[in-house]
């Protein structure tokens, strides 16, 4: 037996097929790395005026003039945004005072301008521009904390002015401002403040659902997600950790069997759709049915290989992110665990980033190999590769329009079909599943039922199969 | 005569309405090159992948060794090496590499036989160039070294010689004598051409629309009559001056079924009514002309 599992493993070998796709794979991933470090992180960061806008509004502001009422408005605004993108041009993107001066700033020089064009009381205009002066030198002390606290203040007056009242917003408001002032966070655009940000929408969303009384399966779906942000954000904000980041090495990694699915499927069903029918195309079944094995054992083996197939390619893939992921970003990031919120035990999971990963290639694993299966079963039925491939790959595609079917149109009875069933992430840290009543025992037998309706005709044709004359 | 080696008894098959296997039995001993021949579509390959277990069997029994195709399939098969019509092997591998797959699935087999039976069928220095590269001949040639690979006692070859010049032919036949001859084997080997059969097969089955029409030793199938061939001056008077009709062949011959004892006082009779007798030659059928004789020419039905 062992010695079939290995003539089969040396005719895949050298073949050059599998070589074909471990070089296109690997070109993409270094494509989809490349991608990741050099477009993510701009898209992020974009400024907040185009260069181009402030041309056209100085076209036009030439043509408004102040002293007309008619055109005053606009000339108002419009000056209003050109004076507030001279003002950013002098700061970093990323910085602090960037995000303060679109926060504050621009309602101070807009401010400025009403009184001075329309209003045109000098005495209001005096007292704006000291503030708007006082505003820039503080810009330019580097104290990021003191409009924070300036904030904070505000806040909390109007929450005093609201006496018995609450206002959740509010509350929050002051939650996170004295958050940014706990743990040192400066406006800006980094990891920190985007956790800061996560934190707050998710905590609207958590008090949102948790108001409710009644809430749907998919609202129960949302909360959790919610709820998960939640407290990540949170666990990253105690923590110091960036650990929502997508474009680094940790976070494709984690993402490696989702980023690269595909290529691992179209591995697999290359292989698994062609190891029989081959045979028969090329007239070597009949050399390998007159060797002492019985029928049984020959398939047997060749399904081993295709299992085998499936655990190499999501191996390889692994690797190859790994290594180009850490030439392209550093490994650095490789020693922040992975987190993941636990609805179960209601707690925190850290997880190293590489054991994380493998659970997740592990609950992906049934797909991989039913779709293998698939292709392996229809390879040996029909004894025609691109029958068998061309299939198992449109199945695969279907596998998520079906999936989505089930979702939004509540069809329950499609939980007793296997694509709802077979990714096992759904499963993961007591999450809940795509559709209502899915559990881990449940998909398991429909897993199980449809890979015998594949396998058991599979054997028995090929058992009594009259090899005709090629 | 050796030991039974194989045994079909009353082979049946049909593929949907055409009864292509109609009572095919047959036998191997020990030593016996066994001349399987029929006209195309006669059944050959059918018979012959009912035996290896390519094919279900309707009804009937192949037995090899001893022990029945079907029911005891892989003590039936191991020991047997075959060709089935083309020596499909792996294209894209080297002759050594295809060897050494079919060397990885027989426990007593080892490196140092596939050098042999390389050396046997004079394969030599190509055996590490990839298959792809190799001309029907040499395909041919590696496929009896995969089916020498394992040493065993039955070789089956189906229509081994198709697609091969004179000279691949005659190859073969040196060598297939040879192996009769150095490893003791039954050999069945198929084939619609019997000029190649008649010089080293000494057992003959001949096969037509799915039934066996005869198994003999070669001798006696081609001994269905002994005639003679003698020419004379002319041909006038000479049935009253032998005394037994003649068979007219041209102006001068004619031919003769009698007995070789008989052949001298025909003569005689010749040469006492002055005929001058310018040959007189002793009909040597070949197996074609035998087997055309059985099967009525090469109709397929």
């Amino acid at each position: 037996m062992s010695s079939l599992i290995k003539n089969e493993i040396t005719k895949i070998l050298k073949k050059k097929s599998l070589y074909i796709m471990l070089i296109i794979i690997f070109a993409f991933i270094i494509i989809s790395n490349a991608l990741y470090k050099y477009t993510y992180s701009s898209v992020i960061g974009g400024s907040y005026y185009s260069e181009s806008y402030i041309n056209i509004l100085e076209e036009e502001i030439k043509k408004l003039n102040p002293e007309n009422p008619a055109e005053v408005g606009d000339y108002v605004t419009y000056k209003s945004d050109i004076d507030t993108y001279n003002l950013l041009k002098q700061y970093d993107k990323n910085s602090w005072q960037y995000e303060v001066i679109l926060n504050t700033g621009a309602e101070y020089i807009s401010e400025l301008n009403y009184a001075t064009y329309q209003e045109k009381d000098d005495k209001k205009v005096q007292e704006l521009t000291n503030q708007y002066n006082s505003f820039v030198e503080a810009l330019n002390s580097g104290d990021w904390r003191r409009f924070a606290e300036e904030e904070l203040n505000i806040a909390k007056q109007n929450q005093e002015l609201l006496g018995e009242n609450t206002d959740p917003m509010l509350d929050l408001q002051i939650e996170t401002l004295q958050m940014r002032l706990d743990y040192n966070i400066e406006y800006g655009n980094n990891y920190k403040n985007q956790a800061l940000s996560k934190y707050s929408e998710s905590k609207i969303q958590v008090l949102e659902y948790e108001g409710k009384n009644n809430i749907s399966y998919d609202e129960k779906i949302a909360y959790q997600e919610a709820k998960e942000d939640f407290e990540k954000s949170k666990y990253a904000l105690e923590n110091d950790k960036d650990i929502f980041n997508q474009a680094n090495a940790r976070g494709i990694l984690l993402n490696t069997f989702s980023e690269y699915e595909l290529f691992i499927i179209i591995t697999v069903v290359l292989i698994a759709g062609a190891i029989v029918s081959e045979e028969f195309n090329k007239g070597t079944i009949k050399l390998l049915l007159v060797r002492p094995y019985s029928r049984a054992k020959i398939l047997f083996a060749k399904y081993v290989v295709v299992l085998l197939t499936v655990v190499f390619i999501m191996v390889a893939i692994l690797i190859m992110q790994f290594i180009i992921g850490g030439i392209f970003f550093g490994f650095d990031s490789l020693s922040i665990p992975a987190v993941e919120y636990n609805h179960n035990t209601n707690s925190i999971v850290e997880t190293n980033v590489i054991l994380s990963t493998i659970l997740t290639g592990l609950a992906k694993m049934p797909i991989y190999i039913l779709i293998g299966t698939l292709a392996f079963a229809l390879s040996t039925l029909f004894t025609n590769t691109a029958v068998a491939i061309t299939i198992s790959l449109l199945g695969y595609m279907a596998s998520s329009m079906v999936n989505q079917f089930a979702y939004y149109y509540n069809l329950e009875w499609l939980k007793y079909f296997v694509t709802p069933n077979w990714d096992f992430t759904q499963f993961l840290n007591g999450k809940l599943p795509l559709m209502e009543g899915l559990n881990i025992p449940f998909s398991i037998v429909i897993c199980l039922i449809y890979f015998a309706i594949m396998m058991i005709p599979t054997f028995i044709v090929f058992k009594k199969k009259n090899i005709k004359n090629i | 005569m050796g030991d039974l080696i194989l045994k079909c008894d009353g082979l049946y098959k049909r593929f949907g309405k055409k009864q292509i296997l109609n009572n095919v039995s047959l036998q191997i001993n020990q030593g016996d090159i066994l001349g399987f021949i029929g006209p195309n579509g006669a059944g050959k390959t059918t018979t012959i992948k009912l035996i290896l277990g390519l094919q279900k069997i309707d009804s009937g029994k192949v037995e090899i060794n001893g022990f029945d195709i079907e029911k005891n399939f892989e003590k039936a098969i191991s020991k047997v090496g075959t060709i089935v019509e083309n020596p499909d092997l792996y294209m894209y591998l080297t002759g050594y590499q295809n060897l050494k797959l079919i060397k990885n699935m027989y426990k007593d087999v080892d490196e140092k036989r596939i050098d042999e039976v390389v050396k046997l069928v004079g394969l030599g220095n190509r055996i590490n160039d990839k298959v792809s590269k190799y001309s029907l001949g040499m395909r041919q040639r590696l496929g009896i070294a995969q089916a020498l690979l394992h040493k065993p006692n039955l070789l089956i070859l189906d229509e081994p010689t198709n697609g091969l010049d004179p000279e691949g032919i005659k190859e073969l036949r040196d060598l297939i004598k040879n192996l009769a001859k150095k490893e003791k084997m039954g050999i069945l080997i198929s084939s619609h051409n019997l000029a190649e059969l008649e010089s080293f097969c000494n057992k003959v089955t001949i096969i037509k629309n799915g039934r066996v029409v005869e198994t003999n030793n070669i001798k006696d199938v081609k001994k269905i009559e002994q005639s003679y061939i003698i020419e004379v001056d002319n041909l006038k008077n000479i049935e009253s001056i032998i005394g037994m009709p003649i068979e007219k062949i041209n102006d001068t011959q004619f031919k003769l079924h009698i007995k070789k004892e008989q052949a001298p006082i025909v003569i005689q009779k010749l040469v006492e009514n002055n005929k001058k007798i310018y040959m007189c030659a002793e009909e040597i059928i070949s197996l074609e002309d035998a087997f055309l004789k059985k099967t009525g020419g090469n109709v397929i039905e």
